[in-house]
């Protein structure tokens, strides 16, 4: 007969032993769950803390600009059309190309390639406007380059190099 | 989108307490009666809780920002409440009121608090620990 320890307390356990990996499983579990928890409770306390923060400015500036606000909102809502307008795809773009001073430097426009525009490109894959590309400018010049789909000519006070689908280019300099 | 694997950021209730806390009761969850503990543990209310939340010794409460009790006097040593309580609150130690909470009740605290100014808080604050000890300070 082995030693008696008379310390040792039997006892019938009413639940299976848990296994120490099992035990495992549940603190992972426990931390998953609180993590998820983290998850929701930063996305539910930043919206309903910003929306706090907006009305809190909106209540104490709203009522001091708010008479000058209207006026705002007016104008916003009437040049938004206008606005529309303006970016719309049928309206004329314009590329603004600089020519410095005493230069026979071969300039090429701008990345953006003028819509309806017939190309021509060097080896190189640069747009060349050859009005600008020859001769020696005595002064600065600002010309602008404008492309247009429908191939109708543009009047205009501004110096501007008309380009059709030939690409045969009369300047039109005047002088600033 | 990133898995959060901190809590919120607090600054007075130890990060190491909301980690460790170890009873949850999830969003969704209606949960009528009270909690009562005499060991140092914490409790994470994410749904609805309908009763008290006492720990005899120590304790950390975490009213998340989905979380709601009602009719409740919670009392713990940190209480870190970001949603909606209705009650009492009592913070042996520590009390973290964020942006996101709203309490309608009173708290009282025995060390150290912080309000977010985006809180709303409807009753009475009261600091219950000594206080000629604070202005000898």
């Amino acid at each position: 007969m082995g030693p008696k320890f008379s310390n040792v307390q039997q006892t019938t356990h009413a639940h299976p032993r848990t296994n120490f990996s099992q035990l495992m499983d549940t603190n992972s579990l426990r931390e998953a769950a609180l993590q998820a928890s983290w998850q929701r409770d930063h996305q539910v306390a930043r919206r309903r803390t910003i929306w706090r923060w907006a009305m809190f400015w909106g209540w104490k500036y709203g009522r001091k600009f708010g008479i000058a606000l209207v006026p705002v909102a007016i104008i916003c809502y009437l040049a938004t059309p206008l606005w529309l307008a303006m970016f719309s795809p049928n309206v004329v773009s314009k590329q603004i190309v600089a020519v410095p001073a005493n230069s026979t430097v071969l300039v090429s426009p701008p990345v953006a390639k003028a819509r309806g525009l017939q190309e021509s490109e060097d080896e190189t894959g640069m747009i060349l406007v050859p009005a600008l590309t020859l001769g020696t400018a005595s002064d600065h010049r600002l010309k602008v380059l404008q492309a247009e789909p429908s191939g109708q000519q543009q009047n205009s006070s501004n110096q501007r190099l008309r380009a059709t689908s030939n690409i045969q280019t009369s300047p039109k300099e005047s002088s600033p | 989108m990133k898995i959060r694997t901190e809590p919120s950021t607090t600054r007075l209730v130890p990060t190491d307490r909301l980690s460790a806390i170890s009873s949850l009761i999830a969003e969704g969850a209606v949960f009528d009666g009270s909690f009562q503990t005499s060991r140092d543990l914490g409790i994470k209310v994410d749904g609805t809780l309908k009763g008290n939340i006492s720990f005899d010794i120590g304790g950390t409460i975490h009213i998340g920002a989905t979380g709601v009790v009602e009719n409740t006097r919670l009392e713990a040593d940190y209480i870190f409440i970001e949603g909606k309580v209705v009650g009492t609150v009592v913070a042996r130690k520590a009390l973290e009121i964020t942006g996101s909470a709203t309490l309608l009740g009173d708290a009282s605290y025995d060390e150290v608090m912080d309000v977010h100014p985006r809180a709303r808080i409807r009753g009475k604050i009261e600091y219950r620990g000594d206080m000629d000890a604070s202005n000898r300070n």
